[in-house]
């Protein structure tokens, strides 16, 4: 089977909408991404994911505290989800232990310590998201803050999205498996792969020549740029208008509603369908608020 | 009388335990758990309500589409306008993305009903 890379998918406060996702990848397919070599000679093992693995209860963590004791410092970690921890801890809890629940923190830390990597998968595990929306009721932050609360340095790379293109994720773990863990370069300020999260939608809108006209639809249904309908475009990094979804399919965009801002860490704090004004706005924003002032 | 427990149960979306108490092979007591508390009423409150149905999707990625549809309608009601959709036919459009798939192809759907 040749080499195997031993994948650990721990769910925190999420929706699973992540796994969802990436079971829709095509290129290749979740089969091939599972079961066959991604590259010549190298396997990926998913040896624990709650929803879609067979065993259940003690087989499952089993399974799980196995594969992260015999190939401690070799299994990269997927999280997704955001982390309670502190007081918050206990509103996400998964297996016991001498009869009492075991934390997910605690589990994330135990996990994280020992990890080739930790890949953040989806903006609740990258930025808090959905769960740390105020008043962030269950005290939830992203992986990133739960490593610095721990002191812990393993390597982190986060693939924001709610959810996530299921290529984001592939093509970031075909990545790793090619070159080895990206560098600093490679990765956004956010620690998101530049490859995927490079340019903002923005740049490459097909409405674009609708927002340097001052063209900007104001219902729903309506042609020109939707800024005005509350578009997060220009402050939201990721390659959704040239990838497309569900297979090349179609985009949000494409189907006439506003880009959310999924991929960002300000997905919850701004409202959806309210024009994006306290946020500073890329030099080309200027000509269409000039057109707009007209 | 032997106690089985089992958590995580797997193969669906979220956190759950099942615990039972089991006497001479049948089972006599059963309690599920759920394991996971976000909080999704409480983020709402004080939110543009428009946000809700985008929010409410987010309760479970494996049937978002069922909690933006109700929540789609509860604002329907809310706005006044539950009961002003044309007659055999909702439009589920008020909100641009009530029900919307990963490619937003199903952003504007139209559903026929018999009348």
């Amino acid at each position: 089977m040749g080499k195997e890379i031993p994948l650990l998918w721990l769910p925190a406060a999420a929706c699973t909408g992540c796994s969802v996702s990436l079971l829709n990848t095509t290129n290749p397919s979740i089969k091939n991404l599972l079961v066959d070599e991604v590259l010549p000679g190298v396997h990926v093992s998913l040896r624990f994911h709650p929803t879609i693995m067979a065993g259940a209860g003690d087989v499952a963590l089993g399974a799980l505290e196995e594969t992260a004791a015999r190939y401690k410092g070799e299994y990269v970690l997927a999280v997704d989800g955001a982390i309670p921890v502190g007081t918050g801890a206990g509103y996400c809890v998964m297996g016991e232990r001498d009869g009492k629940p075991v934390t997910m923190e605690d589990r994330f830390v135990e996990l994280a310590k020992d990890a080739l990597a930790i890949l953040a998968v989806g903006t609740c595990a990258a930025f808090g998201g959905i769960p740390a929306g105020a008043p962030n009721p269950t005290g939830c932050v992203p992986v990133r803050e739960a490593l610095e609360l721990h002191g812990i340095a393993t390597p982190l790379i986060n693939i924001s999205g709610c959810p996530p293109h299921p290529d984001w994720f592939v093509g970031t773990v075909a990545d790793i498996l090619l070159n080895g863990l990206p560098s600093a370069d490679a990765l956004d300020d956010d620690l998101r792969p530049k490859a995927f999260y490079g340019k903002l939608i923005h740049e490459n809108c097909p409405r674009r020549a609708s927002f340097d006209e001052g063209k900007f639809a104001k219902k729903f249904g309506e042609d020109g740029c939707l800024y005005e309908l509350g578009c997060k475009g220009p402050i939201t990094y990721a390659d959704c208008p040239l990838r497309h979804w569900n297979s090349g399919t179609n985009w949000v965009i494409g189907a006439g509603s506003p880009c959310l801002g999924c991929t960002q860490p300000e997905f919850m704090s701004l409202p959806y369908y309210e024009k994006v004004t306290d946020v500073q706005l890329p030099a080309v924003g200027a000509v269409g608020q000039s057109k707009e002032a007209e | 009388m032997a106690k089985v427990s089992i958590d995580p149960v797997t193969r669906i979306e979220g956190h759950l335990k099942i615990e039972t108490e089991i006497e001479d092979g049948v089972v006599k007591d059963a309690r599920s758990t759920g394991n996971l508390f976000r909080g999704i009423e409480i983020i709402l409150r004080g939110r543009d309500p428009r946000d809700a149905q985008v929010i409410a999707q987010r309760i479970c990625g494996v049937c978002p589409q069922s909690h933006g549809m109700a929540a789609a309608l509860c604002l329907d009601s809310a706005f006044g306008l539950g009961d002003k959709i044309p007659a055999g036919r909702q439009v589920f459009t008020l909100r641009g993305r009530s029900a919307t798939g990963p490619d937003g192809s199903d952003a504007f759907v139209v559903v026929d009903v018999e009348p």
